[in-house]
């Protein structure tokens, strides 16, 4: 079960991309979306590939964690391109058999929009692999500050991240023991008719569920026993310190958004 | 038959970049009927070593040989269900292994996977629960009412329903007060002496298995470092030592004692009652 699921882990690692701020990771990413919704076509999406490929490269984690990343959402992706090229027509026709027609046109589109998608999992992946959840959360606060003059309650959003990622590959964990649990008393899926498998399956969740409200509920009563207050001036264990390579990181993913915005 | 574990290795590739060894060349023979602990630190691959057993997790290399089944490395066949019915797996956290609405649907759960019909499976539930001292107005109940205490007898018996022969069970004495823990290796021990069961029981701590099993398992980093009966742990304390484990303390008592009288230790005093009696009765010799 977990074993499908690596998308939101972190990766230990030592490369400068770990190393850098998480603020830095974190406005990239928008400028990279920028980036992905300003190109349109072939040569701007293997461009945007090419250019991902490297930041990747970089991390030091192989190239293969991040298809698994993509894995469960293969289907996501398979259907926006038979979407495109089902439904999409335009450019010279490719092929025509009998209902089935495929059109050059659809099928740029579709390779064009499955190819953004993964793009958006793939950096997704770069800033969760290379960042501690807790600093990631911690990154977007700092970011999201300035909103709080406005009357966003950042600094709750922000805890509510930063615990919501935090107990994610902890829910995961308790539902692989579960599922060993009860595949160990004889739970075989495969024989069961289709109600009775969806039955299990909800059944199943009970118990992953009332543990993370038991779980969410000690959380809350260690916290304040230990005198957090929402709001309350805090100092950070882990200061950031922004540097000369935050900048050239940021400076690296305004490249393709020139180059997009400009081609 | 029994349980033989030749030269098994596996790893734990799903959890970050590095893979984490979980067993290492582990071998292991031991005979039906017999109550085994297995012991070692935290992260020493007593759990790994569990779900072998009934083929949750599949070796990497290496033999195992369960009952009559062979489980090979090389051809990762389906595990038939009659394994996870005779070799019975209690996990460490019962409230992750409850799910049904009632206790008794709980309970119902195993010995109907395993194709029992209803009245079997009732049957065996009330026998169950009974042995476990799980009071029978507790079976309608949902599970999620239950004490901790009372969770982990639901767990045993959701397992011992299923009439398993080799019943497997992970730090089975956590969250029970001291009598419950008694009490329940007194059953589990009942289950080797009256019904010729097989029962291991994975924990870090020896004071609580000392009485009762009549093997020693000690695992460190993911090998077997020791196997042997009580008396055999006695004279290799340092084996405990070097698993990270603590000898419990009348058994470091003994050695000390017995050391300054100049005579062999006791077989492994259970506790301080049964060292003073060791101790008197040196005193009149």
């Amino acid at each position: 079960m977990k074993r499908k699921i690596i998308l939101g882990r972190y990766m230990e690692g030592d490369s400068w991309i770990h190393r850098l701020d998480p603020r830095a990771k974190t406005a990239a990413m928008p400028l990279f979306m920028v980036a992905v919704f300003l190109v349109d076509g072939y040569a701007g999406v293997l461009a945007l590939l090419l250019f991902t490929a490297v930041v990747i490269r970089a991390t030091g984690i192989p190239y293969r964690y991040y298809f698994r990343a993509m894995k469960p959402l293969m289907f996501l992706l398979l259907f926006i391109l038979a979407f495109h090229i089902l439904y999409d027509a335009g450019g010279g026709k490719l092929l025509d058999v009998g209902a089935f027609k495929v059109y050059a046109g659809g099928l740029e589109k579709g390779i064009v929009s499955a190819s953004r998608m993964a793009l958006f999992i793939m950096l997704a992946a770069v800033m969760t692999f290379t960042t501690q959840p807790e600093q990631l959360a911690q990154g977007l606060g700092s970011l999201l500050r300035p909103l709080t003059y406005i009357g966003v309650p950042t600094d709750r959003l922000v805890l509510m991240l930063g615990i919501a990622l935090r107990f994610i590959p902890t829910i995961f964990e308790e539902a692989e023991r579960l599922w060993k649990a009860q595949q160990s008393r004889g739970l075989d899926l495969s024989s069961q008719p289709l109600k009775e498998k969806a039955r299990l399956i909800i059944a199943l969740l009970v118990p992953v569920t009332t543990g993370a409200f038991r779980r969410a509920i000690g959380l809350a009563d260690s916290m304040e026993a230990r005198g957090f207050r929402l709001g309350a001036p805090r100092s950070r264990y882990r200061v950031h310190v922004w540097k000369r390579a935050d900048t050239l990181f940021i400076a690296l993913f305004l490249l393709p958004v020139a180059a997009a915005a400009l081609l | 038959m029994g349980i033989s574990f030749e030269e098994v290795s596996y790893c734990y590739r799903d959890r970050g970049m590095t893979p984490i060894l979980g067993l290492d060349g582990f071998h292991l023979k031991l005979e039906e009927g017999r109550m085994i602990a297995v012991l070692g630190a935290p992260g020493s691959g007593k759990s790994t070593f569990l779900q072998h057993l009934n083929g949750l997790i599949r070796a990497d290399e290496g033999v195992i040989r369960i009952l009559d089944y062979r489980l090979d490395s090389a051809e990762k066949g389906k595990i038939p269900a009659s394994l996870r019915q005779r070799v019975g797996l209690v996990f460490q956290y019962p409230e992750l292994q409850l799910f049904e609405e009632t206790v008794e649907k709980d309970l119902l759960f195993g010995p109907l996977n395993f194709g029992r019909s209803k009245d079997e499976a009732a049957e065996a539930v009330r026998r169950a629960a009974s042995f476990v001292g799980l009071d029978e107005e507790l079976l309608a109940q949902s599970p999620f009412k239950l004490s901790s205490g009372q969770m982990r007898k639901a767990a045993v018996a959701a397992v011992l329903a299923a009439d398993p022969e080799i019943l497997a069970l992970d730090e089975p004495t956590a969250s029970l007060d001291p009598a419950s823990r008694e009490d329940l290796m007194q059953r589990l021990h009942g289950l080797t002496r009256g019904q010729g069961k097989t029962v291991l029981i994975v924990t870090h701590r020896l004071e609580e298995v000392a009485a009762y099993a009549d093997e020693f398992v000690v695992i460190k980093d993911g090998r077997v470092i020791f196997h042997g009966t009580a008396r055999e742990l006695v004279h290799r304390q340092e084996v405990l030592e070097h698993a990270g484990l603590m000898a419990p303390s009348s058994m470091r008592m003994a050695g000390k004692l017995a050391a300054q009288l100049g005579v062999q230790p006791a077989e492994m005093p259970a506790d301080a009652a049964a060292l003073a009696d060791w101790y008197a009765g040196q005193l009149e010799l």
